[in-house]
């Protein structure tokens, strides 16, 4: 009895002893798991870091996407509006027009008095920058439509200019009408062949004219 | 570290294994149930023990490699001057 009590004593110490060289082997383990543990804490903090550092990144990035893209806005802008001009600038230089025809136009229309009023200009005058009536009736359509009015004794107007006299139609009708006037009238090269009598002066025809030309009713009275 | 508690615990242990019927071994096993349980709970809040120390290097590694490329990206783009300023 007593040899078996010792032998069971002695299993018993065994057992735990092998029970304690157990625990202390997975005490050993968990040390080094713990030491293992912290150093990855360790990274997983600088990986925390470095991400914050990547969002930063990030964001630079994404700000210099937007001002690239803006710059290329103004660019594409720019580029286009230089290709256009260049397309005028060959347009303009295949038709390329003398400066000296420009200035004979600029005179032809000027002399007409179509961008500026005559400085003697009043308002009654007749005088337009456009072709009146009067001037139109005057002219070659106006006498190759009306030929009872061609000149005195069926001579043309271009008779009467022919012969250094103004044609009817050209004659001063109205009181307003000066010499100077009818005289303006002619193309330039025979305002210098006449010689005119001034016309009666009639107040009460001056009063017509000034209604007339005052009307509002009149298709060809402008007020300026 | 708590878990050296382990290391006192485990000789008392011992001693009580005697008599395991004492009130005593109840006592201290109770305890280190106790602190296994927290060694738990302080270990499952660990940063950085959800992946595998090989992962982790890797993951490491590939952000570092992120923020060189970028930084070498944005110093290429500021430095860059494509147009020549004509001086006035």
């Amino acid at each position: 009895m007593l040899a078996i009590s010792r032998n069971q004593k002695l299993l018993q110490s065994g057992e735990e002893n092998q029970v304690l060289e157990l625990l202390i082997h997975r005490d050993g383990e968990f040390q080094e798991l713990m030491k293992l543990a912290l150093n990855q804490g360790k990274i997983h903090h600088e990986m925390q870091v470095l991400e914050k550092e990547v969002e930063k990144r990030d964001s630079d990035i994404q700000q210099l996407q937007k001002q690239l893209k803006e710059a290329e806005q103004i660019l594409a802008t720019a580029v286009y509006q230089a290709k256009e001009k260049l397309k005028s600038i060959e347009k303009a230089r295949k038709g390329a027009v003398s400066s000296e025809e420009i200035i004979k136009y600029a005179h032809r229309i000027s002399a007409s008095n179509a961008v500026c009023a005559p400085l003697t200009w009043v308002p009654g005058d007749p005088r337009r920058p456009y072709p009146t009536d009067l001037e139109m009736r005057s002219g070659l359509l106006g006498q190759m439509n009306n030929p009872s009015t061609n000149g005195v004794n069926g001579h043309l107007p271009g008779d009467a200019l022919a012969a250094g006299r103004l044609p009817d139609v050209l004659a001063p009708q109205y009181p307003w009408q000066s010499n100077d006037m009818a005289v303006n009238m002619l193309p330039p090269n025979h305002s210098s062949d006449f010689v005119l009598e001034p016309p009666g002066h009639n107040k009460e025809n001056e009063d017509d004219v000034e209604v007339m030309s005052t009307d509002s009713s009149s298709s060809s009275s402008d007020s300026d | 570290m708590e878990l050296s508690g382990l290391m006192v615990l485990t000789p008392a242990l011992c001693l009580c294994s005697m008599d395991k019927d004492s009130p005593d071994v109840h006592q201290d096993l109770n305890a280190l149930k106790t602190k296994f349980q927290e060694m738990r709970k302080v270990v499952s809040a660990m940063p950085g023990i959800h992946l595998s120390p090989e992962r982790q290097q890797q993951q490491l590694h590939r952000l570092r490699e992120q923020v060189r490329t970028k930084n070498e990206l944005l110093q290429k783009y500021k430095s860059l001057c494509m147009f020549e300023i004509p001086k006035e």
